[in-house]
């Protein structure tokens, strides 16, 4: 069971943007996707989650061929949180959290309401239940938004076994140190506890490292290597991707944790 | 209310004298169209009225009571709160459907005809007076229209060109056929230039200097829009005409131009009896002999 | 982690006792409407004459108004007001803009046209009228639909819908110029919109109808408010944008479009009272659908009574009623700057 792309090809207008990706994201593990701005990340992300229609290739939902599934049944298994998240009328941050149960109408309002509070929980914002998202800051907003697919993410039916996939992406750009930690860390206690797939797109590399299993770099629209953080962040596979040079260093004081310094 | 108090007794009198069962009975009328109210002063009913339209403006007296909107949108309500014994309507009358509801909670409604005719004029002064039990008076009146405009056909007739034009936005429109002014000139003995044309349309400056009418009727309210005569006759289009040459433009009250109503005869008069129009057709008859 | 059930919050009541206090303005609205106009009732009679039976032989006229005239017209003026606030709450969350309103996607002009056509090129009657505004609207609505779907997103809808009105307002402009003076009166009147057609038959059409495709439109709140989120947001959320548009562009069409047909133009409802419900009440679809549907209701029943009572004997038409209060009202609400 996993979200993947196999051999996929896409293009926006004349450039080819991806040629020939295969890549899975597997449930229980968080995979973290690196490249440099225009790799292709953002586009790979928009075909899992289903904007896109490759022009070769397949994606993947549990076996299924995402063409064929209908939106409704997508919305079910898997959530995406895109990159500047916008709302513009005046709605409470409850109301937009609940949201996420939107793909599961069956539902109890009960139900429902719980599970709003167990996300505002999970994204670290309860406080702000009652607030309307208007008045909220860039950061707050973002992590309204955050518990929003993390409650669509959440929603257990009784006797379901199927995995849920969780697409992230940059959904660390407003926020300050001490909350980027809290939202990956939050998000990769999901994968490993309740058996999330979480696929996250970072600019910051080391907060990649060291936060998510596995890693997939992206260069020129191709898989420049994928793997734990150890095996892919070499100085080598830095420079072809991100054209920096850059020293990979054990971490000082955690153990089995990398440090890349750019110099 | 004093008058009509008056008026109201009187009537009975009459009614009771007059030994037509029906007068009586009628006491409250109200008239939608303004030919149809003015005939109904004209036949000497007006203390009758307890209502009317928009469009009723001759006599003064009727522009003083109630008015319950535009003819071709007649509220229902409105005219039941007036509790008419009859509505006079013109066939023009409308919408359709609030007609016939006044009928059907049990107001009597004559329709009467409203097309820009002699016949229809004949019809409508017949209808209307048979509706008030005033067959008589009806008759008469009917009679006194017939004559005064065959006294007025027997004046001579110039045969000149003429417009119509009202210009009360900026642009002047033009009477074609079918319209109360074509009436009025053709019984005038002018030739209308838009006879092709079908009702009111609008025309350019290039278009009237092309039509070059020997004589162009306007109307009061026309003439007060465009701020006097002299600016009037000094519009691109109309400068040019040879009515403008000869300086021979007519002024005529609007409901007497734009109506047909029992005043037709004294329309037809007045275009007749103006020294240019009768002018005109001299020069006409000049350039014929040339 | 597991899933701890952090205890429920009851919903808050405010919201509640706002609908409620909005049902009942709209009832006492109705009583008031029907009550009053150009022929006094007074109140005892009023609901002595509604009660069946008790009528006295002198009563006709009183109860020919009362039920013949006035109470189908109360009754048109809930539901159109109903109707029209409710598509303009769906057509602003459609297009996630407040200032949208059904003749967005050429609903109105449609209609017009069609009723221009009927009034300049046949003798005109409801019985002609209303079937062509009717034909009109779907046409018009149908051709921005499909044309709009060449476009991504709505704003091929938007454009598309922009283009059919220029095109149904210049057409209706040449019929204009071939009219009669005639011709030209009725068109006036019929695009300032009016009440006065209504009667037992028409209501025992619109009402049943406009109330199902309402009560659907009342069901699609979750759709809705997934479209504020944006048209992105809304496919990852289950919503399929394609079907979505075809959805509420279709619902719209079929409870707007008779009602062009039967009542003319009536301009504001649409795009204000959703506006007004909005600034009070929040953007959630949940409360701001019924809300609208009942504010609707309760704006064009108070418009009709004040046509109605305003210039008596006289009546007003209703556009111009909706405009000239609206108009005024709604700008001082957004001079006020409040957020919508």
């Amino acid at each position: 069971m996993t979200l993947e792309a196999e051999n996929l090809t896409l293009s926006r207008g004349d450039a080819r943007v991806l040629d020939h990706v295969s890549m899975a994201v597997r449930p229980g593990t968080m995979l973290g996707l690196l490249g440099a701005n225009g790799a292709g990340k953002s586009t790979l992300l928009a075909a899992l989650a289903g904007e896109l229609a490759p022009a070769s290739g397949t994606v993947w939902l549990d076996g299924a061929d995402l063409h064929g599934v209908p939106a409704h049944r997508q919305a079910r298994r898997r959530a995406v949180l895109p990159q500047k998240p916008s709302l513009g009328f005046d709605l409470g941050v409850r109301e937009v959290v609940s949201m996420g149960a939107y793909p599961y109408p069956e539902l109890s309002p009960d139900t429902v309401e719980s599970l709003v509070d167990t996300a505002l929980q999970h994204a670290g914002v309860p406080q702000l239940a009652q607030r309307r998202y208007l008045e909220l800051s860039g950061g707050e907003q973002q992590r309204v938004q955050f518990a929003r697919v993390l409650a669509q993410c959440l929603a257990h039916m009784p006797g379901d076994g199927q995995p849920r996939y969780l697409l992230l992406d940059e959904p660390i750009s407003n926020l300050d140190p001490k909350h980027q930690m809290e939202l990956l860390a939050t998000a990769a206690a999901l994968a490993h506890g309740e058996g999330l797939g979480v696929l996250v797109i970072v600019h910051d590399v080391n907060l990649a490292a060291r936060w998510c299993d596995r890693l997939v770099l992206l260069a020129g629209g191709r898989i420049a290597a994928e793997g734990p953080p150890h095996e892919v962040l070499t100085p080598t596979l830095l420079r072809t991707v991100y054209d920096i040079e850059a020293d990979v260093l054990p971490h000082p004081t955690a153990p089995d944790r990398l440090l890349v310094l750019p110099r | 209310m004093q008058r009509m108090r008056t008026g109201l007794a009187a009537l009975l009198l009459a009614g009771c004298g007059a030994g037509s069962g029906t007068a009586a009975a009628q006491v409250r009328v109200v008239t939608l169209g303004g030919s149809v109210t003015e005939i109904v002063y004209a036949l000497g009913q007006g203390d009758r009225l307890v209502g009317d339209d928009l469009s009723s403006l001759y006599p003064e007296a009727a522009t003083q009571l109630p008015r319950v909107g535009y003819y071709r949108a007649v509220p229902v309500e409105g005219v039941l709160a007036l509790k008419p014994d009859l509505v006079l309507a013109s066939e023009q009358a409308g919408p359709p459907d609030a007609i016939r509801r006044l009928g059907e909670v049990g107001v009597r409604v004559r329709t009467v005809s409203d097309q820009p005719t002699v016949q229809s004029l004949h019809r409508r002064i017949t209808e209307i007076a048979q509706a008030l039990g005033a067959a008589d008076a009806g008759q008469r009146l009917a009679a006194s229209v017939d004559q005064e405009l065959r006294a007025v056909q027997a004046l001579p007739a110039s045969g000149a060109s003429a417009l119509l034009i009202m210009n009360r936005t900026g642009t002047p429109l033009g009477a074609g056929a079918d319209t109360a002014a074509a009436l009025v000139l053709r019984l005038a003995g002018l030739r209308n230039v838009l006879d092709s044309q079908q009702g009111y349309k609008p025309l350019s400056a290039e278009a009237i200097g092309a039509l070059a009418p020997q004589v162009v009727v306007v109307t009061q309210a026309s003439v007060a829009a465009s701020g006097g005569l002299d600016k009037l006759r000094a519009l691109p289009g109309l400068a040019g005409t040879p009515a403008a040459a000869n300086d021979c433009f007519v002024v005529m009250d609007d409901l007497l131009a734009l109506g047909t109503g029992p005043r037709l005869p004294q329309a037809v008069r007045q275009l007749k009896e103006t020294a240019c129009v009768a002018g005109a057709r001299r020069t006409s008859a000049q350039a014929a002999t040339h | 982690m597991s899933l701890a059930r952090a205890g429920h919050r009851p919903r808050p009541p405010r919201i509640d006792a706002a609908l409620a206090a909005l049902a009942l303005a709209v009832v006492a609205a109705a009583l008031l409407a029907a009550a009053s106009g150009a022929v006094r009732i007074p109140l005892g009679d009023v609901l002595r004459l509604l009660w069946p039976g008790a009528a006295q032989a002198d009563d006709t006229l009183w109860r020919n108004v009362l039920v013949d005239i006035r109470l189908p017209r109360v009754l048109l003026a809930l539901v159109a007001g109903a109707a029209l606030a409710i598509c303009g709450a769906a057509l602003q969350a459609l297009f996630r803009n407040p200032l949208a309103e059904p003749g967005l996607v050429g609903i109105t002009a449609g209609g017009s046209l069609g009723a221009v056509c009927a009034i300049v090129l046949t003798q005109g009657g409801f019985a002609m009228v209303a079937p062509a505004a009717f034909a009109g609207s779907l046409l018009a609505t149908a051709c921005a639909y499909l044309l709009g779907r060449r476009a991504p997103g709505m704003a091929g809808l938007l454009l598309a819908g922009i283009a059919i009105n220029t095109v149904a307002g210049s057409l209706i402009g040449l019929l204009t110029y071939l009219a009669s003076d005639t011709q030209l009166r009725d068109l006036t009147f019929w695009s300032m919109g009016s009440l006065a057609g209504a009667n037992w038959r028409l209501l025992a059409f619109l009402g049943p109808w406009t109330l199902l495709w309402s009560l659907w439109l009342l069901r699609q709140w979750r759709l809705m408010n997934a479209l504020l989120l944006g048209e992105r947001e809304a496919q990852h959320l289950g919503f399929a944008l394609a079907s979505v548009r075809r959805r509420l562009v279709v619902a719209t069409a079929l409870i707007v479009g008779p009602l062009v047909a039967a009542t003319g133009g009536i301009a504001f409802v649409g795009l204000v009272v959703p506006h007004l419900v909005r600034m009070t009440l929040g953007a959630d679809h949940r409360r701001l659908l019924p809300a609208s549907l009942l504010a609707g209701a309760l704006a064009l029943v108070l418009a009709d009574w004040l046509a109605r009572v305003a210039v008596v004997p006289a009546e007003l038409p209703i556009g111009l009623v909706t405009s000239l209060v609206g108009g005024p009202f709604f700008l001082w609400l957004l001079a006020r700057g409040r957020r919508f």
